[in-house]
Formats: C-alpha cells, structure tokens, sequence
C-alpha cells in the first residue's frame, strides 16, 4: 500500500451514486454508494487472477491500489507472465492450471484475463466452485457460450462483473445522463470507430507459441476487431438507447496485413438498424489511425462524442453573448447583454464549438494502446467488484449489458461472413433486450 | 488554454478570448487602451490564470489539488505557499457559509497546517474541490490586473456564469446584463454591473448533478438558479452556490456575514 493514488478511486462514483437521475442512467453505480464503500473499510476481498499477460499485469497494478482487496493466487500458462506477475505480488501462490486455483476455499473472487476463446469455460467453471468472477471482455466466443454463461449467472446467486469499463467512466455516465436530459435532443443515429495503425502482433519467442501469444489473430480463439474493439462501443449504443438493433449487415476483410497467417478481419464496416430506423454505423480499420477512436451518439440538437468527453450543438448560442456586446459598443447601443447560462442569442453557427462533460477533464483515452488507459473506469469497475467479493451484492445490468453488448459484436462478425443482412436471432434473446 | 485575441481601434477595444482554461471559456473586453497595452494585461491575466490552474485543477492528474486528494491519512504533504493561501481562503467560506460552501465537500471537520507549506491530511483523507471557488478568485485577479495597469473600463466573461463589468459600457453607466431561465429562456432579472460582479449558478439542461450539498454528500437537482451580485466576483461566487444549498432561513442567516452584496435571489 505504497502509492497513494488508490485514495482516489470510485470516490467520484460514489458521489454520482447519490442522484436518483444517475442511478437511473446507470443503475449498476447503486452499489458504489458512499456508504456502501465506506461499509467495507478495513475488509479485504481474496483475489486470485487467471491469465497473467498484459491486461491482467495492468490489473494487478491497480489492485495495489485498491485497498478493500488482496492478491493471493496467480494463474498462467505461460511461465515467464507468470513470473512478472509473481514479481508484482511474490506472495501470492502460482498455480499453472486453474482448476487447482479453483480448489483453494480460501479466494473470494477470481479474475479472468485469459484470451477471449477460454473466456466462457473459465467462467463456468469458477462459478461453479463458488467464486465470483470479473471476466474481461468480450463475454466469450460464440453465442452459444454466452447464452450458457447467461442462464448460469441467473441460476447462481454469485456475482459476476464484464470488464465493461465505459459503465464506470464518469464522462461516459455524465455524457449519456447529458443525453437522456435531453441535451441534444432526439437520438438519431450513431456512428462508432476505432482506427489504429499497427499489425496487433505481438514478439514471439518461439513458433510453437504463436497461437497463445497471438491469440487476437486467429479465430479460434478470438472475434478480431468485433470482440476487441467494438464491444465497448456498442455496449455504449445499447445503454444510450436501451435498446437493441434488430438487423445486422456488415463487410470486412484482411487488406493490409495479409503476409502473416492471421485469421481475424483488418478492416469491418458494420451498419446495425434498429426496429424504428435507427442506425448503428461502426468502422474499423488497422492500418490507418487519422480518425482516432471515437464514440458518436448524433442527436438532432447536438452530438455527444462520449470518447472524447466533448459535445457539439448544432445551433450553438454560448458565444454569440459576447459578439452582441463587441457590436454593442461598435454601434454604441446600450442593451441588457443575455450573459448569464446557456442562453445567448443565437447566431450562424461559424463553427461547432466543443464543450467539455466534465469541467476541465482533458486526459482522453486515444484507443492506441492494446492493453489499457488510466482513468478510463478500469480501476473504478474492479474496485467495485472487489467490493462485492465482500459485500456478495451484484451489479445491477453488468452481465445484461455485457451479453448485449457480445452479441452484437458476434452478429457482425456473421453478417460480414455471410454477406447478407441478418435478424437477431430469437434464440439469443434475453428478457433485458429491447428491440 | 487556447487564446486569441483582436483589437477594434475605432473604439479602442481589445478583446481577449481563451478556450479550455479552468474547464470552460474566459472573454475579456477592455476599452480605452492600445493594443500592445492589451496584450500586456491579458499576458499577465493568462500566467495568473496557468498559476491558478496548476494548483487548484482536480482533474490535472499533475495538480496540486490530485496530490493532496490522493495523500494517505495522516501524512504531510509539501504544499507550495500559493496552495496553502487559497485553500485557506477557501476553507474561510466554510463557517459564514454555514457549511454550504466547503471545497472538502464534507470530507473533513478541520484542515491543520504544520507550516504554511506542510499541510497535515485529516484521518478521514481529503478531497478537495476548488472548482466552485477558483473562478471566481481568478476573476477578481484577473481585475486586480486590469485596475493596476489604469484601466477604467472593462468587461469579463468567465464561462457565461462569472461575470464582472468595471467602469461603463461607452453608451450608458455600468454594464447591463439579463440572466435568463436555461429551461423556458424567460429573462429573469436584469442587473447593471459597475465595479460589481454577477455569478449564476444553477442545474442547465446541459449541465446537471455537479452541485453537491456537502452536509448530506447528495447532488442538487431540478430547475433551480441562483444570482448573486457582489463587488467582489469572488464573493458572488461562493453566494451563488451557497444559495443553492441553503433554505430561505439559512439565507438570511448567512448574508449579513458578507459585505457588499447588491443583490441576490433564487429561482425554482
Ligand atoms: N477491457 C479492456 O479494455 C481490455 C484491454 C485489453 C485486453 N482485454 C482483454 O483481456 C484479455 C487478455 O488480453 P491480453 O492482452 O492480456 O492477452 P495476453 O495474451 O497478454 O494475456 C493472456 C494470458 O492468458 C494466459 N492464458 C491463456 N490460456 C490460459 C489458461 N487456460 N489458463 C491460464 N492462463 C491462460 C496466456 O498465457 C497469457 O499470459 C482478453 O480477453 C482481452 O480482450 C480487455
């Protein structure tokens, strides 16, 4: 307990949790209450991590932070990430497989940082021995799986956390609150992106490890972009909406990064149409990083760009106040100026005018990195769970919007293969899906 | 921050503007000066300003403010001499304020001082919010500068919700601003603002949830406004916010603790 920053973890959360306007925009915070948290003081939840690589190292930084949780068993195998990470908590037992890990009564909750294709077995399995889970994302690999996650999660009374880390971002909870507001009107479309530029490979010491190192390239183990990327973003479009498309259409391919074996799509193009007309338009490319990472809720007064915490309004009256009083003096008229709040006369609208979400937050996640950035709601979603390793209290829709969220990722990777424009199917359905 | 600036010489105005200081937009008008006298002024507002900002921002990871949040109970942490003075002064409002106005949003009874550069942090931790102070610390600065370079006449906008007018608008006496219902964008009041200052404060369909009541840790919600007009921006500052929190009681409790407040009221 060395670095003070833990200090300030979930404390924002906490004072957002106490508005009945944010807890209905985002109900999982009702476990983040300032009394909630305080009521742990001094507990500390038994931690154990599975899959000891690059998003699982990050974690375990943060878990030093947390002061309510405690590291006590590591998982891979991989040997040297299992020493990097034994190195972070020496510690903690290691264990090569983790059914054994699962064996130890004394571990409150498990965390699961392995490739997306084990995702679902290392679920299951740690619910069934007891433990609650905080699984990366994607929720796993196929339909199937989720589905088979899902309805365990229901018959269990364990917790089970996604690392959807937007839910627990403030700009992201003040942004879509913003929206529900009313501050840019109607919703009517959005448009989500991620564009970098870099092969997604990773050094491999040795060819008979490449398909463990490079999992994210190969099917078997991963959904490439769609999984990877785009399910924080169209996690975002379900919560903003409460809804869910009804049709999915989408191409892609491998261009640029065709002389390796990879199996996983550079580039997808996917167009999501809900029910009333309404479209999702995500894009994704790896070899071209211009346009950033972007989330776009476009609304007919305004547009939320939750990733960068700014919003635009398409007529926009917060400068024209002191345009009318330069002119005032220029034509020496005396009139009342409309100073004060949002309410300056409009004006044509040179330009779009970026306003902050939050006052003066300027650290943007630039969605460049493969493993993590600070601040991005990481931090506050595990310092949650760790606290519900305490507390046994679920967080209100995780698992619903995580599921949600999976599926139509996995959809669009069907869409692009098949060619065709597909329903959501009603097998994988779930009663918190609206269409 | 990311300023520009322009000069009309037919009527001598200079004009200042700066987005992303202290999370919003700064305008500055002044009248009766030569251009290369603006710049000069508006340089020294602007390094007055990055001082301010570098202490008091909660959200620079590398702020002051993040550095005290995030020190462990109990420590001591090393303060510069500009950090100690305005948390004092902030800390100040606690007591008139009734606790309406506490930049620790509750989180602690006392702040000790071992020196004016070592601050002791309360078992309970510290957090610390200067945003409902710095504005308006910043806007009396920023005239202090103006007055001291022999400005007469001047007008500054701090993000739509801290405003001062010095001297007069070249047609008329003072300077004359509305402040208007967010919602219905009814015009509410009209005040004339010579040598005074006007903030609002207030939920706008923008911008809702960021006023705290730090008796009971809950946000402040609904359609509520508050207008103060002060001589000191400062003060109206931490009244606008103040009434906000506090019942029609406690109003007429606190405001007589406060000199040279012209006119205050809230609207629900
Ligand atoms: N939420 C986010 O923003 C975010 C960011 C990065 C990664 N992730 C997710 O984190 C997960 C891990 O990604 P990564 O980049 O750390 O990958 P990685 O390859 O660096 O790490 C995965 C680790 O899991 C280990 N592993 C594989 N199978 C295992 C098994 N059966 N038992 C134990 N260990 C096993 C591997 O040896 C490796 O050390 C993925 O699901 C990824 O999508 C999420």
């Amino acid at each position: 307990m060395t670095d003070p920053s833990r200090r300030s973890f979930m404390r924002s959360l906490g004072v957002l949790a106490g508005s009945a306007a944010v807890l209905s925009t985002a109900p999982w915070l009702a476990s983040c209450s300032a009394d909630k948290q305080a009521a742990v003081t001094g507990e500390r939840a038994r931690i154990a991590l599975i899959g000891t690589g690059s998003r699982g190292q990050y974690h375990l930084h943060n878990l030093k932070l947390i002061p309510h949780s405690e590291v006590v068993a590591l998982c891979d195998i991989h040997q040297p990430h299992l020493d990097e990470a034994s190195q972070l908590f020496p510690e903690a037992k290691t264990y090569t497989d983790y059914h054994a890990l699962l064996d130890d009564p004394d571990i409150d909750g498990v965390i699961i940082a392995t490739p997306l294709g084990t995702h679902a077995r290392i679920t299951l399995d740690a619910l069934d021995a007891g433990k609650h889970v905080f699984c990366e994302k994607a929720m796993a690999l196929t339909l199937d799986e989720c589905k088979e996650v899902y309805e365990r999660y229901k018959q269990c009374d364990n917790v089970l956390y996604y690392c959807m880390q937007r839910m627990y971002d403030e700009k992201y909870i003040r942004g879509v609150q913003m929206i529900n507001d009313g501050l840019i009107g109607d919703v009517v479309g959005m448009r989500c992106h991620w564009f970098r530029n870099a092969d997604w490979r990773r050094d491999c010491p040795d060819p008979s490890l490449e398909r463990l190192i490079n999992w994210r390239l190969y099917r078997e183990t991963s959904g490439g972009l769609m999984t990877e990327l785009a399910s924080h973003q169209l996690e975002v479009c379900s919560w903003v909406t409460g809804k869910m498309p009804s049709k999915i259409m989408g191409m892609g391919d491998i261009i640029h990064w065709k002389h390796d074996a990879r199996e996983v799509y550079d580039t997808v193009n996917v167009v999501y149409k809900y029910s009333d007309g309404r479209t999702i338009s995500y894009e994704s490319l790896i070899s071209n990083k211009y346009n950033g990472m972007e989330d776009q809720i476009l609304g007919s007064r305004g547009t939320m760009n939750l990733a960068t915490g700014l919003y635009y309004l398409e007529e926009d009256n917060s400068r024209s106040g002191i345009k009318q009083l330069l002119s005032s003096v220029r034509e020496s008229v005396f009139s009342a100026i409309p100073a004060a709040g949002p309410s300056w006369r409009p004006e044509t609208a040179d330009a779009y005018i970026p306003h902050s979400i939050l006052d003066g937050v300027t650290h943007v996640n630039n969605g460049q990195s493969t493993i993590g950035a600070d601040h991005d709601g990481s931090e506050d979603i595990l310092a949650s769970f760790c606290q519900a390793c305490i507390t046994g209290e679920r967080a209100v829709n995780v698992v619903e919007e995580a599921y949600s969220a999976t599926a139509l990722c996995l959809l669009g990777n069907k869409a692009i293969e098949e060619g065709t424009t597909i329903d959501f199917p009603d097998e994988y359905k779930i009663p918190y899906m609206k269409f | 921050m990311k300023a520009s600036t322009d000069y009309y010489h037919e009527n001598s105005m200079f004009h200042a503007s700066a987005t992303e200081v202290m999370g919003t937009r700064l305008d500055m008008v002044i009248l009766g000066i030569d251009r290369a006298k603006g710049d000069l002024l508006w340089q020294q507002c602007r390094e007055r300003l990055e001082q301010l900002e570098a202490v008091g921002s909660k959200f620079k990871a590398d702020s002051e403010t993040t550095a005290v949040n995030r020190a462990e109970p109990l420590s001591i942490v090393t303060v510069s001499p500009l950090f100690g003075q305005l948390l004092t002064e902030a800390i100040g409002f606690r007591q008139p304020t009734r606790g309406c106005f506490d930049v620790t949003l509750g989180s602690c009874s006392a702040v000790e001082f071992r020196s004016p550069v070592e601050l002791v942090v309360p078992a309970s931790g510290l957090t610390i919010d200067l945003g409902g102070y710095l504005k308006g610390r910043a806007v009396d600065d920023m005239m202090a500068v103006l007055k001291s370079g022999g400005v007469t006449d001047a007008f500054i906008d701090f993000g739509g919700s801290s405003i001062m007018g010095i001297g007069s608008h070249p047609a008329g006496k003072g300077w004359p601003v509305s402040v208007t219902d967010p919602y219905s964008r009814r015009v509410l009041a009209t005040f004339s603002l010579r040598d005074a200052s006007l903030s609002t404060s207030g939920n706008t369909p923008a911008y809702n949830g960021h006023i705290v009541n730090p008796a009971t840790g809950r946000i402040v919600s609904g359609n509520r406004l508050s207008a103060i007009v002060a001589r000191e921006a400062l003060v109206a500052e931490v009244l606008s916010t103040t009434w906000l929190v506090a019942d029609e009681q406690l109003r007429r409790e606190i405001l007589p603790q406060f000199e040279n407040v012209y006119n205050e009221f809230v609207y629900n």
